[in-house]
């Protein structure tokens, strides 16, 4: 008994002793970021990874969430960082004070999708200004009725479903209806997994809610997305690829981003695999469910990487409803912008 | 001694009916706990069996839920698991051994005591934080397995203590009164006495400890576990493959293309390593060895990259004019290059040219070698309840079988780790007997 | 009722310095009376130890309060009185057991001879105390070990002794503890199995595996069957040819039985010391009559 103890004691000495052993370099991308940009990534580093020529390059994705992935980013700790919004302020300053210089690629759209139950059969389509009505901070515990936000439609209750306020998901959707991001009512149901957020709807005949396409997709049999009325065109949209691809499925895609430290970029597997994805990439989004961006945008995007173009377009602020060809031609700053737009 | 009447009699009934009403609500609650346990599980096994076998079990993480698996989790977590235990079980035992053996009772570990069973109750998200501050930034730990397991093992520290405490309460004073009175000395008391009589009770609170442990996310999140990670921490003394690092990139332009030399690869079967071209100051180094442990050839081409252009063919017969080299052109457009190095056998090295971009140009990093034996504690890892987590939360539904799966190789580790301390136990049980 | 008694003359009169000079320090301490002529000792009896106006307290409690008493060498001196009158107290300072415990704290002396070192002094070590004074306990604590493990833990913590050493030395105080036929074919089966009687003489077997000078014997036999009990005195009865004994005990024949010198206590103080024979049939205080009578107690 006694001297099994020993031993193990004398065991647990060596590998306290031994626990020093300097780390080596590796060649490694090191992403972090965006849960729901995770898809993608996740997509992008497999098919990079089975690649021979890639053979001994080493990927990382974690899902800390956008903003987890950008504090790890402007510390430097991170080579890429995924993000469902743009790069805001706090984040923009503390980059520039660690000296992080970055390029701003956006990588693929999301569908904010707006759904009922199939059984409800009095909407099918739907404006920003009535899901403003329904949304905003002033509604709370006020509009409750379906009538309360158009007349048309049945004096029923109103139940809404919507993402948790953690999520980057809510802070577009906010600032796409509310006009600004994470101001809205609090009295919804709302769940950070949006699988909850498809159950409920899905059994709840007087449910409207919101969540990412993919999960629409996933679930067309339980679920009807409603069309949103183009605010600029004033038409009914259907969120589809096409729609979004073009731009007439506004305000409701979103870009989904990634951050990558220029000073990364010198590393050559990092270069390879930002060159990859932007390359390779968009039969992968669209394998994962989201959209991918117009040809032309890829290789913007690239054409950003080759000549090092740092900075974001958004000013350190969550822009919603911009087309793709406004992302690329907005001016890149590596400051903070005064006003949003 | 006085006579039974009959109120004493009927007393006996109803004292009786109570008893089996315990009885009775006892066995309520244990078979509907059981039967709580049992759905979960049976829920579980439904639909994660499916997807359960051996490729998912040593299957790296996949966007396609059919090919993901939970290679780098399982190994992520049993490591994790190994530091925690190394760090949470020694620690606790001793902190609980000194509190109960050692300490003299006053307000001071009065506080220590109190703040113990608080620790318990922390949230697991604020020790998270916490190890991000003191493990990741203060002491530069890095987002390791390290990191990992301490962190974990601060998280159940509380509970081994108590657990140690409680154990080493039971024992009777008359014991220690009669170790001391042999004339041992408190150490030989705790060493030979306290500690193997309450190890059986310890090993309980260490189990019930890691299974908590186990099935933590939040911190490990916190503290920068990753979730897509297709690769497996270094095995201690195992081979370090050689790193590719950059010296220097250049266009390499042949007849107004970019001739590319991304695809660098040995095109023999076999486990060699893979030779790399490598680029510094105008010059081709490729470098090549044919068995691990032998030693490497390396071959040094003068070309003229960095200033500009070079054709194709012109780099065939510039790596024709090295004597160890030999360039070939396939009909395929793959530039095959030969190796015969003297004293070895002809290695094989492919360039392909397919696709424009630009030359990418590595250099072996000095070492391979083997890794130290705890190499691996530094190394990126994952666990299997983020993976769960993870596939819990994505739209296609195939991914949420993945989690089930997960959560039953998950269950089946906590009902070894818990078999492993029942055969300790009985174990120890047949060596102290009360 | 019982007044509580005077402190016998033996508080104020027994500052001894040195016991290399016993025999005038045994005339004149705690005999109340002259020894009777007729008392004969076995063999002329050598002090071993010497408690010397010892108090003791817990925390506030006065628990010894000023008892002076000799330990004769080779003889078994027996501690009667009624519960709680700290008989088990006395006996513990022996061994040092109160510094197991806060707040405990001694005054006065023990004097081990022929060296003369005070046990209760400052600077002992209490350690080296307890491996020249052994205990046996009211109950039977054999460690959950082996039979062979319980007697070669004395050995073990000592260091320094081979394995042949240590097993001969397990089957020695196996014999001296008249338990060596019993167990020498079982001797690593779990001390736990033997019977309660087995485990006091194997808890005195443990207690003699250190070649001890004094075995201090708490009410040992206060768990057993009159069988055992026997058992237990007969063994004192044998020992103490190698060891000096000092026993607490509630049962006046055993006291009578077994000791050689009987000393009764009462409320922290000793009350009457003696040859047995002489406690027991002529003893020289009222309390001491009336206790031994079982008029209370
Ligand atoms: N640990 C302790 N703390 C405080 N007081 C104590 C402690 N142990 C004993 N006492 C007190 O000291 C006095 C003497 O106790 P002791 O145990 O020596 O009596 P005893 O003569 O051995 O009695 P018994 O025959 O019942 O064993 C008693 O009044 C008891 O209450
Ligand atoms: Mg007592």
């Amino acid at each position: 008994m006694n001297h099994r103890i020993t031993l193990l004691f004398a065991f647990y000495s060596a590998l306290v002793l031994f626990m020093h052993a300097p780390a080596h370099a590796q060649t490694m991308v090191r992403i972090d970021g965006s849960s729901t940009v995770y898809p993608i990534i996740e997509a992008v580093a497999e098919e990079f990874q089975a690649k021979r020529e890639h053979r001994g390059i080493k990927v990382t994705v974690g899902i800390s969430g956008t903003g987890g992935g950008f504090k790890k980013f402007v510390r430097g700790e991170i080579d890429i960082s995924n993000a469902s919004r743009p790069i805001l302020v706090n984040e923009l300053l503390e980059a520039r004070q660690n000296g992080i210089e970055f390029i701003e690629l956006p990588v693929a759209f999301d569908a904010l999708t707006v759904v009922v139950n199939p059984r409800n059969d009095f909407v099918t389509q739907i404006t920003v200004d009535e899901l403003r009505k329904m949304w905003e901070p002033a509604a709370q515990g006020k509009v409750m009725r379906w009538n309360q936000v158009n007349p048309s439609w049945p004096d029923e209750n109103l139940n809404l479903y919507g993402a948790g306020s953690d999520s980057g998901t809510f802070d577009y959707f906010t600032e796409a209806v509310n006009g600004k991001a994470k101001s809205s009512r609090g009295d919804f149901t709302a769940s950070e997994d949006d699988n909850t957020l498809v159950q409920g709807v899905s059994r709840d005949r007087l449910a409207i809610g919101y969540f990412g396409y993919a999960y629409y997709a996933e679930n067309k049999d339980k679920l009807k997305a409603l069309a949103i009325v183009n605010p600029a065109t004033g038409k009914a949209v259907y969120p589809s690829e096409a729609a979004v691809k073009d731009g007439t499925y506004a305000p409701m895609s979103r870009p989904a981003f990634i951050y990558v430290n220029k000073k990364s970029l010198e590393k050559s597997e990092v270069r390879r695999f930002v060159e990859f994805l932007l390359k390779e990439g968009a039969p992968l989004v669209e394998e994962v469910k989201y959209v991918p961006l117009p040809a032309e945008a890829y290789e913007k995007a690239l054409d950003r990487v080759r000549k090092l173009e740092t900075g974001t377009a958004f000013g350190g602020h969550n822009i919603a409803g911009l087309h793709i060809d406004e992302i690329f031609s907005r001016p890149l700053s590596n400051d903070v912008s005064d006003s949003p737009r | 001694m006085a006579t039974l009447t009959d109120a004493h009699i009927s007393g006996i009934a109803r004292r009786r009916r109570i008893d089996l009403c315990f009885a009775v609500a006892g066995a309520v609650v244990l078979t509907l706990a059981l039967g709580v346990l049992v759905a979960l599980v049976t829920n579980l096994a439904k639909d994660g069996a499916a997807r359960l076998g051996w490729d998912f079990l040593t299957s790296f993480p996949s966007r396609r839920a059919g090919d993901a698996g939970v290679k780098s989790a399982i190994v992520g977590t049993a490591l994790v698991m190994f530091v925690t235990a190394c760090t949470a079980i020694p620690l606790g035992i001793a902190a609980g051994l000194y509190l109960e053996e050692y300490a003299r009772k006053n307000w001071f570990t009065a506080i220590v005591e109190i703040n113990i069973a608080n620790l318990a109750g922390v949230p697991s998200i604020i020790w998270g934080l916490m190890a991000l501050g003191l493990f990741v930034y203060w002491m530069n730990l890095g987002r390791s397995i390290l990191t990992a397991g301490l962190t974990l093992g601060l998280l159940v520290l509380p509970i081994v203590i108590v657990a140690t405490r409680e154990a080493v309460r039971a024992i009777p004073q008359i014991i220690r009164e009669a170790s001391y009175a042999c004339g041992a000395t408190r150490l030989q008391t705790v060493w030979h006495h306290i500690l193997p009589y309450s190890l059986s009770g310890i090993i309980t609170g260490s189990i019930i400890a890691l299974s908590r442990a186990i099935g933590e996310t939040a911190p490990l999140i916190t503290i920068g576990a990753l979730t897509y990670i297709a690769f497996l921490p270094p095995p201690p003394f195992g081979e370090r493959p050689w790193h590719y690092d950059v010296e220097s990139r250049a266009t390499f332009d042949t007849a107004q293309r970019t001739q590319p030399l991304e695809d660098v690869s040995r095109d023999i079967s076999g486990s060699h390593d893979s030779p790399t071209p490598s680029l510094r100051d105008g010059e081709i180094t490729f470098a090549w060895r044919l068995d691990p442990g032998t030693p490497i050839t390396q071959s040094r081409l003068s070309l003229p990259l960095s200033s500009g252009s070079m054709s194709l063919s012109d780099l065939v017969s510039a790596i024709d004019a090295d004597e160890n080299l030999a360039a070939t052109i396939s009909r395929a457009g793959r530039l095959r290059i030969t190796a015969d190095a003297p004293g070895e056998d002809p290695g094989e090295f492919c360039i392909t040219n397919d696709t424009t971009g630009l030359i990418e140009a590595f250099s072996i990093a000095p070492g391979g070698g083997r890794y130290g034996a705890t190499d691996w504690i530094m190394s990126e890892f994952t666990v299997l309840p983020i993976q769960m987590f993870n596939w819990v939360s994505r739209p296609d539904s195939r991914f949420q079988v993945n989690a089930a799966a997960t959560g039953l190789v998950l269950l089946t580790l906590t009902l070894m780790m818990n078999g492993i301390a029942i055969w300790l136990r009985y174990r120890l049980r047949r060596s102290i007997s009360w | 009722m019982v007044t509580t008694p005077t402190p016998s003359e033996n508080t104020g009169s027994n500052q001894m310095n040195a016991a290399a000079d016993v025999s005038p320090l045994v005339a004149s301490m705690a005999l109340p009376q002259p020894l009777p002529s007729d008392f004969e000792p076995a063999q002329s009896p050598t002090i071993k130890a010497v408690a010397e106006n010892l108090h003791f307290h817990y925390g506030k409690f006065h628990a010894l309060k000023g008892v002076s008493l000799p330990i004769m060498q080779n003889q078994i001196t027996a501690l009667i009185g009624p519960s709680g009158c700290g008989k088990s107290t006395f006996l513990r300072c022996f061994n040092r057991m109160h510094d197991l415990y806060p707040n405990s704290t001694y005054q006065g002396a023990i004097r081990l001879l022929p060296d003369d070192i005070n046990l209760v002094g400052p600077g002992i070590d209490p350690i080296a105390v307890r491996m020249r004074i052994s205990m046996v306990f009211q109950k039977p604590n054999p460690f959950p070990k082996s039979i062979f493990e319980n007697v070669a833990f004395s050995l073990r913590v000592r260091g320094g002794f081979s394995r042949s050493e240590i097993s001969d030395e397990v089957e020695r105080s196996l014999r001296s503890a008249a338990l060596w036929d019993e167990t020498k074919d079982r001797l690593h089966e779990p001390a736990n199995k033997l019977s309660g009687g087995q485990q006091q003489r194997l808890c005195i077997a443990r207690s003699l595996a250190s070649h001890p000078e004094i075995i201090l014997f708490d009410e040992p036999t206060s768990a057993l069957d009159p069988k055992a009990t026997r058992r237990i005195e007969e063994l004192m009865t044998e020992i103490k040819s190698q060891v000096t004994v000092l026993v607490v005990t509630h049962n006046m024949q055993q006291a009578s039985r077994v000791s050689d010198y009987t000393a009764f206590m009462y409320l922290g103080e000793l009350i009457e010391y003696g040859p047995t024979a002489k406690v027991f049939q002529n003893p020289a205080n009222q309390l001491t009559e009336e206790y031994i009578s079982g008029r209370f107690g």
